[in-house]
């Protein structure tokens, strides 16, 4: 069973940039040919509202480049310090070499700090917090920088009316270090990989490389799109949620020895609302009336991906979290099909407000 | 779980104003969308252990049919 427990490391800092293009579903009525009512009852059942987008030459490592600035600065970061550096992210730059070293580069972190990419998304923040726990826990890192972020609107086909007003970008920066007082926190990591194809971009990689074929659009029952671009088969997605989802928020609430009315925060990636409220009707055996569980990340930024988690707690929960201690539950579900959840604490982190993203001029 | 527990339960997965009696229509909602399908399978699936599909849903005309569906779980 992959689950496990820390008592010396602690998340100090958490910062967001959200991408800088405002996109509405009030403004697509020519995608749902003009039904209206559609759009009314996707916004009030789904959730679905604004989301920000990216540009065509703007990318999830330029996000978390600008998230990384702000925990430096606003943490007054010693660089040379940083001796860890994990980035979560399913939309790199290049297939080779990986996104952590480029901005290793960038940022001209030290010669000594031990840098990876890791292929997660919807459950990839709560997998890097677990990887950087082992780093240091090992006793190989003190200070560990986790990055997440995607640009999944790149992804999809204008045309798939799924899709489309579902995802928004947004890169974050999380600091991870030892901790000199006691801390615990306990994580459990899952896969299901017989549901792989519930959510793939099909080609484009090494099994089916791009080409003019895989770049035709076709019709897959409402929704228009190539090969090369995200497929979402939403029941399935749904049906996994629901059936693991409460499951596992059950696993970790007693694996850490804790009951719900414990908590302060629980905080599920952002999927949509429907599906987390179809979450939480299952854990109706369980006090959660006093446990903050935000639900509208969607109707304003979109679904982030792995940085959804981490969103959210800059945009909802940032003055819980930076004036008091507040035992958080976070619970990361997705592509894969993967879920990851954890039990930690956040003690008076360094929480600004989520920032937007501004585009540098480059001059080449 | 009673009628009228059923009626307000699926009242809220298709997220109407309305209160339901039992005799509506389906179709005669814009609401009964492939969501509010997802909704009620999900429902009998935590409510009630019956595992239906969206293939189950098509041959239901009416809120008393899905009543139906459930069986002995829902009492009067």
């Amino acid at each position: 069973m992959a689950r496990t427990k820390f008592n010396n490391v602690k998340i100090s800092g958490l910062t967001t940039v959200i991408a800088s293009n405002c996109e509405s579903i009030d403004d697509e009525e020519e995608l749902y040919d003009g039904d209206l009512d559609k759009i009314r009852r996707l916004k009030k059942t789904v959730g679905l509202g604004e989301r920000y987008v990216v540009d065509d030459d703007t990318t999830s490592l330029d996000l978390c480049a600008q998230a990384l600035e702000r925990l430096v600065e606003g943490m007054d970061l010693d660089k040379s310090n940083i001796d860890g550096l994990i980035f979560v992210t399913q939309t790199p730059d290049y297939f080779l070499p990986s996104n952590s070293s480029i901005i290793h580069g960038k940022f001209k972190l030290p010669k000594s700090c031990a840098c990876i990419d890791l292929n997660q998304g919807c459950s990839g923040y709560v997998y890097g917090l677990w990887v950087a726990h082992m780093m240091i826990s090992s006793g190989t890192c003190s200070k560990v920088v986790l990055l997440a972020g995607d640009s999944m609107s790149r992804t999809v086909n204008p045309k798939d009316k799924a899709s489309l007003p579902l995802f928004g970008d947004s890169g974050t920066a999380t600091l991870i270090e030892l901790s000199s007082n006691p801390l615990n926190s306990y994580f459990d990591l899952n896969t299901d990989g017989t549901g792989f194809g519930s959510i793939i971009i099909p080609a484009g990689g090494f099994r089916k490389p791009s080409t003019e074929k895989t770049k035709i659009e076709f019709e897959d029952g409402e929704n228009i799109r190539s090969e090369e671009n995200l497929a979402m088969h939403g029941g399935e997605v749904f049906k996994f949620a629901t059936r693991e989802v409460p499951k596992a928020v059950e696993s970790i609430l007693n694996y850490s020895g804790n009951s719900a009315k414990d908590l302060d925060a629980l905080v599920f990636h952002q999927a949509n609302k429907f599906v987390i409220q179809n979450i939480i009707k299952r854990l109706k055996n369980h006090d959660l009336t006093d446990v903050l569980i935000p639900l509208d990340t969607v109707s304003k930024y979109g679904n982030q991906g792995p940085s959804s988690i981490p969103s959210t707690i800059s945009d909802s929960l940032r003055h819980d979290v930076s004036h008091s201690i507040k035992k958080m539950l976070l619970c990361g579900f997705g592509v894969g099909l993967s879920w990851a959840s954890a039990v930690l604490m956040m003690d008076k982190i360094f929480c600004p407000k989520i920032y937007f993203y501004k585009k540098e001029i480059k001059n080449d | 779980m009673t009628r009228q527990e059923f009626l307000n339960e699926l009242s809220d997965i298709m997220q109407l104003d309305e209160v339901l009696i039992g005799d509506e229509v389906l179709e005669d909602f814009s609401e009964w969308d492939s969501m509010a399908n997802l909704g009620v399978l999900s429902m009998f699936d935590m409510e009630f252990s019956v595992h239906l599909t969206t293939d189950d849903l098509k041959n239901i005309k009416t809120v008393a049919g899905l009543m139906t569906l459930a069986g002995d779980n829902i009492s009067i």
